[in-house]
């Protein structure tokens, strides 16, 4: 059975000046807009000259406050994708620290390992440019001295 | 030295005058689209190379260009590949050889200069095609097809609003029509002269069927990138791709220097009558002026490049032969009667 056409609309009546005039009319506002646009101050970013301001909560690369850490491993076994390794001795209170080591290959920025930490000793910082040729440098060494301190905090 | 070498002595030098100004040219206006396209997208364009604004990146990305892999598929036709832009370039350097640029640096002063930049641009169109259809490229052959059905739809509109200039100052010669605009102390070109709205009528006709004839946006149809991956060029690498692409931009330029010398007043610029005839201050100048003027005309193309979207085949069509020639023809008999007028007063 064949469907009822729809009604159709009165197809528009062109007027061969008045076309013309509408199009000379459109095409000069959109000319004078662009050269309007011209002028303007562009939005861009000099990349690599000027940096972004990063707000604080952004999830970059990790930071850890190694005078705090307890090496309570919560964090890495909160970490879903399991890169975060840590390795040390504890010689009663002290702890000596051999690793702490996060794989940015497998690391999906997802900042569940920051909210179980019972000392908030392990954050994500604002740093987000991290540029390699060889693989083995996403594997992100945390520690700033390793073993035992050599001196007191002060 | 016999006179047959000194004439292939002053060939070559044109030639290598010629073909470095082209080359110095194009790579310039390359950056300038490239900026323009930023600043009017309100991004600033090349940035990085050569420091100031990136104005080496032209040179960094021919030099790019000539050390691609040149390609050609197994299916393609191999003469017609190779010729296609071999004839689009050589078409686009000999369009330069009859533009006047200063009172006396023309290379060949052709009584038919008009004449011969439209039947060298009318060739260029047999190059596109041939590049369509010996790819092996069912997009590149519809960049060529669309290019055979867009040719028709503006070289007479673009013929025709060349004739009232050439009724004005009678004659076909750029140089001869340049001199003509010399009054009124440099300034009294075509579209300032008696004939002023003649000019200002045929002149919007000529820019939009020059803007078809260089394949500009928006009548891109035979490239256009977001439909047919490259059109006629799909299948181009290395340096015969950039034989298209300066191609494109000389014509540019060799439309707006038309436009120049004809409605604009080509090398003439005021206060020209001060200074003496032939001396290097007034060459440099004229020069100066005809490159900045010519220019001028190409920042409008991009301009309008980037500010209308490219319109279908059936649109251009239309606008060719509904609007433009039929405009084109009447512009052509208001000229006639206004300088048949002209005429009459001044008799």
């Amino acid at each position: 059975m064949a469907l009822p056409t729809p009604p159709r609309e009165p197809a528009r009546r062109h007027h061969y000046l008045g076309d013309i005039l509408s199009t000379i009319h459109s095409t000069a506002k959109g000319m004078a807009l662009t050269m309007r646009y011209l002028w303007r101050k562009p939005v861009t970013m000099d990349y690599p000259k000027e940096k972004p301001v990063i707000d604080q909560r952004y999830r970059g690369i990790h930071v850890l406050d190694q005078q705090l850490c307890i090496y309570c491993d919560l964090c890495a076994k909160a970490c879903p994708v399991d890169c975060i390794e840590m390795d040390a001795v504890r010689h009663g209170k002290e702890i000596e620290w051999k690793a702490f080591t996060l794989d940015y290959q497998k690391c999906m920025f997802c900042e569940l390992c920051v909210y179980p930490c019972p000392k908030d000793c392990f954050i994500q910082g604002t740093e987000y440019s991290m540029v390699s040729e060889d693989r083995n440098d996403f594997v992100h060494d945390l520690l700033t001295w390793k073993g035992l301190r050599e001196e007191e905090p002060s | 030295m016999p006179g047959w070498l000194l004439t292939v002595w002053a060939a070559v030098v044109a030639m290598v005058v010629v073909f470095t100004f082209l080359t110095i040219m194009v790579m310039f206006s390359v950056w300038m689209e490239r900026k323009v396209a930023g600043f009017i997208q309100h991004r600033v364009g090349p940035m990085r190379a050569g420091g100031f604004h990136g104005w080496a990146q032209s040179i960094a990305d021919s030099i790019k260009l000539l050390f691609k892999e040149d390609l050609i598929l197994i299916g393609a036709d191999r003469k017609l590949f190779q010729i296609a832009p071999a004839l689009v370039m050589a078409t686009a350097t000999a369009m330069f050889v009859v533009l006047p640029f200063a009172p006396g640096w023309q290379v060949a002063d052709a009584d038919l200069g008009v004449f011969l930049i439209l039947a060298l641009a009318s060739v260029t169109t047999i190059g596109v095609i041939m590049a369509g259809w010996g790819s092996y490229n069912k997009w590149s052959v519809y960049g060529a097809m669309r290019e055979a059905a867009q040719v028709a739809s503006y070289e007479i509109p673009l013929a025709l609003s060349l004739i009232p200039p050439i009724l004005h100052y009678g004659t076909f010669s750029l140089a001869t029509a340049t001199e003509a605009q010399a009054g009124w102390g440099g300034m009294q070109w075509y579209v300032f002269s008696s004939a002023a709205p003649v000019a200002w009528l045929s002149f919007p006709l000529f820019f939009i069927a020059a803007l078809a004839e260089n394949k500009r946006a928006p009548f891109d149809l035979p490239e256009a990138e977001s439909e047919l991956v490259a059109g006629f060029h799909t299948e181009y690498t290395g340096i015969r791709f950039s034989f298209f692409f300066l191609e494109e931009y000389a014509a540019m330029f060799v439309m707006g220097a038309v436009g120049a010398a004809l409605w604009f007043g080509g090398w003439n610029f005021p206060g020209i009558h001060l200074l003496e005839p032939g001396s290097a201050l007034l060459q440099v100048l004229a020069l100066f002026a005809f490159v900045a003027k010519a220019m001028a005309l190409v920042f409008v193309m991009m301009w309008v490049r980037w500010t209308v979207p490219r319109l279908r085949i059936d649109q251009v069509m239309t606008l060719g032969y509904k609007y433009l020639t039929p405009l084109s023809m009447a512009v052509v008999l208001i000229a006639a009667f206004w300088e048949f007028g002209l005429h009459l007063i001044q008799d």
